[in-house]
């Protein structure tokens, strides 16, 4: 039961680390995106589109280990369709979005992932409002199997995560890890240095959207049903506080997704112990407002820092 | 213009081949400030040349036009034949003409080094996914020596991984001329570079200049305040006015003529 416990939010915080990793990319050449919950939307949304076509009847036989084994293929097929499909659209709205820049980007993105999602909710063929639920494709999640179920997701989240986690890492290491910062502490001097930094922005939102989508197809599968609720502001909200925490460090914004993933699930869990089943929903239910304000906290504690710091160094000096 | 002075540089400006740098009529507004008007004139491949003019002259909007900073709002900027309107400034910037500000524009989140190698001609500038699939088994330290050199020749070789952001202001202004050595421009833009130098290191910065032009046929627009430095440095004058092309002639017999004495010099005491 703990162990199941365990890996089932090990399986969604590996999405949650899936889309700060590389949203966080996105803010460190910046391109203040607030709709990466849109790109995951659509990279969901695909997944349900190359479900429905590879298996029309919504049911996959899970008997034999060739079942089995197709069935995984089909959920990396699956994945890696919704990750090319979203880094497509991806490209194409950095595109469109060319002349926007800072919080007008960041306006631009956030109303795209709203549009997304009510398409959605209008489009009938991806389930409309009501959802969609995916066929179970490789593990059943089901009786004793439900172990395996939780097991083979978590660890496919942790398998992409230090995949994407190694290569950003190498991305750091390369002269384009240099122009990345570069360009972010100056854009202009980068550029008359010969960085072409709109390129550059191009080809790693390119390449987070991408990542966004491949959770998607992740999401989809693993919760096997799906609402355009699940990709709304309110759920997208947490990524960015992760990021913002993380303060744009690869491996800080990592830290900072697993542990105020952790504490909030600790909390809960504290509350329902402590308060009673009631009070306990309702503390879940102000998740929204205790993620502001730790997003608000998290916006001020620089500044409220330096307020310490200022009174110290003149008492110092 | 003065005719007299004016004379051996437009003799110079008619070698057709050898002009690195044509300006022609070039001009830029702000509203309704005249920041250039109708400016006219050619660098010579190897020629050093100062630019000088009194504060609001336009000689930094000039730099800015010709690196695709700011667009012109009449006339052409012409670089080895080129047009360069409508050009990115990454593509200007690739085709050989290097700059630094007038005050330093480092990137403070890298080291003295990897400033350095952000001016290295690096294959694949252009981050498109496959140039970025293929620099990521290149480790930045692959191109890292001929940042060294750079930085050495700036003696800055000992700050190697310190952050620019705490050197002195000089210092910033060196590794700043090094990281645009580090791509081997064939036009370098020098805004002010002795502002905060002390005569010892410009002296340097002297002798570093004049052996990269000699060297390597580096091309030079330099603005400067210090009459000292430019005599020193320069083989030809601009003198700007107003936005406007007061002279334009040899270093010493522009310093000699009343006209710009009375513009520029005069006022500098
Ligand atoms: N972006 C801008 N917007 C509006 N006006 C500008 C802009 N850039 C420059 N100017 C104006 O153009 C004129 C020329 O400025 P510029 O910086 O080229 O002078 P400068 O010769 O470099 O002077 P200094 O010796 O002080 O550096 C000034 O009046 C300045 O205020
Ligand atoms: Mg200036």
């Amino acid at each position: 039961m703990t162990v199941e416990f365990f890996l089932y939010h090990a399986a969604f915080a590996g999405i949650a680390v899936l889309l700060t990793q590389s949203l966080n990319l996105v803010w460190r050449v910046n391109r203040f995106s607030l709709g990466h919950h849109g790109y995951f939307g659509i990279g969901a949304y695909a997944g349900v589109v190359f479900t429905r076509f590879s298996v029309p009847d919504g049911k996959w036989a899970l008997d034999t280990w060739i079942d089995r084994l197709s069935g995984a293929g089909l959920l990396l097929g699956c994945i890696g369709s919704a990750a090319v499909v979203t880094g497509f659209v991806g490209y194409v709205t950095i595109r469109l979005f060319v002349r926007l820049r800072e919080d007008h980007f960041a306006v631009a993105t956030l109303v795209f992932a709203e549009i997304v999602q009510n398409v959605a909710a209008n489009c009938t063929y991806v389930g409309g409002a009501l959802g969609f639920e995916a066929p179970y494709l490789a593990v059943r999640n089901a009786g004793a199997e439900r172990l395996w179920y939780v097991g083979f997701y978590a660890s496919l989240g942790v398998a992409l995560n230090l995949l994407l986690y190694l290569g950003i890492r190498r991305l750091d290491q390369s002269t384009y890890g240099l122009y990345i910062t570069a360009s972010r502490d100056d854009e202009l001097a980068a550029e008359l240095c010969g960085v072409d930094v709109w390129t550059l922005q191009r080809t790693v939102f390119l390449l987070a959207t991408a990542v966004a989508g491949a959770a998607g197809a992740l999401f989809l599968h693993f919760t096997s049903l799906i609402v355009p609720g699940d990709f709304s502001l309110i759920n997208g909200l947490p990524i960015i506080l992760y990021v913002v925490l993380g303060n744009l460090g690869p491996a800080r914004c990592v830290a900072a997704a697993l542990g105020l993933y952790t504490a909030y699930e600790i909390m809960k869990l504290q509350f329902f112990g402590l308060l009673g089943l009631e009070l306990g929903r309702a503390a879940a239910e102000w998740k929204e407002v205790l993620l502001a304000s730790v997003l608000i906290a998290a916006g001020l504690l620089p500044a409220l820092l330096q307020k310490l710091r200022c009174p110290r160094r003149e008492a110092s000096s | 213009m003065n005719g007299l002075v004016s004379e051996p540089a437009s003799a110079v400006g008619q070698a057709g081949a050898d002009v690195l740098l044509d300006l022609v009529g070039v001009s830029r507004r702000f509203g309704g400030l005249h920041a250039l008007s109708d400016i006219t004139f050619r660098v010579r491949k190897g020629e050093v040349v100062g630019l000088v003019g009194s504060n609001g002259s336009g000689k930094s909007t000039l730099f800015n036009v010709i690196t695709g900073i700011y667009a012109v709002s009449a006339g052409r900027i012409l670089f080895q034949g080129q047009d360069l309107s409508g050009l990115s400034r990454h593509t200007i910037a690739r085709l050989g003409i290097a700059r630094t500000f007038q005050s330093p524009r480092l990137f403070t989140g890298l080291s003295v080094l990897e400033n350095a190698v952000i001016g290295v001609d690096a294959p694949y500038k252009t981050p498109t996914l496959l140039n970025l699939l293929r620099q990521l088994w290149i480790p930045w330290h692959r191109y890292a020596s001929a940042a060294r050199g750079a930085i050495s020749a700036c003696r800055l070789g000992m700050h190697e991984d310190r952050n620019p952001a705490t050197l002195p202001y000089g210092e910033r202004r060196l590794l700043e001329v090094s990281r645009c050595l580090v791509s081997s421009p064939s036009l370098l833009l020098l805004d002010e570079p002795t502002a905060g130098l002390s005569d010892e290191e410009s002296n340097a910065l002297i002798r570093l200049l004049h052996g990269t032009a000699r060297d390597t046929g580096l091309t030079l627009i330099v603005i400067d305040h210090r009459v000292s430095f430019i005599r020193a440095l320069c083989d030809r004058l601009v003198v700007l006015n107003h936005g406007e092309l007061l002279e334009d002639g040899l270093t010493a017999a522009v310093l000699a003529a009343p006209h710009v004495i009375a513009a520029y010099l005069g006022e500098e005491g």
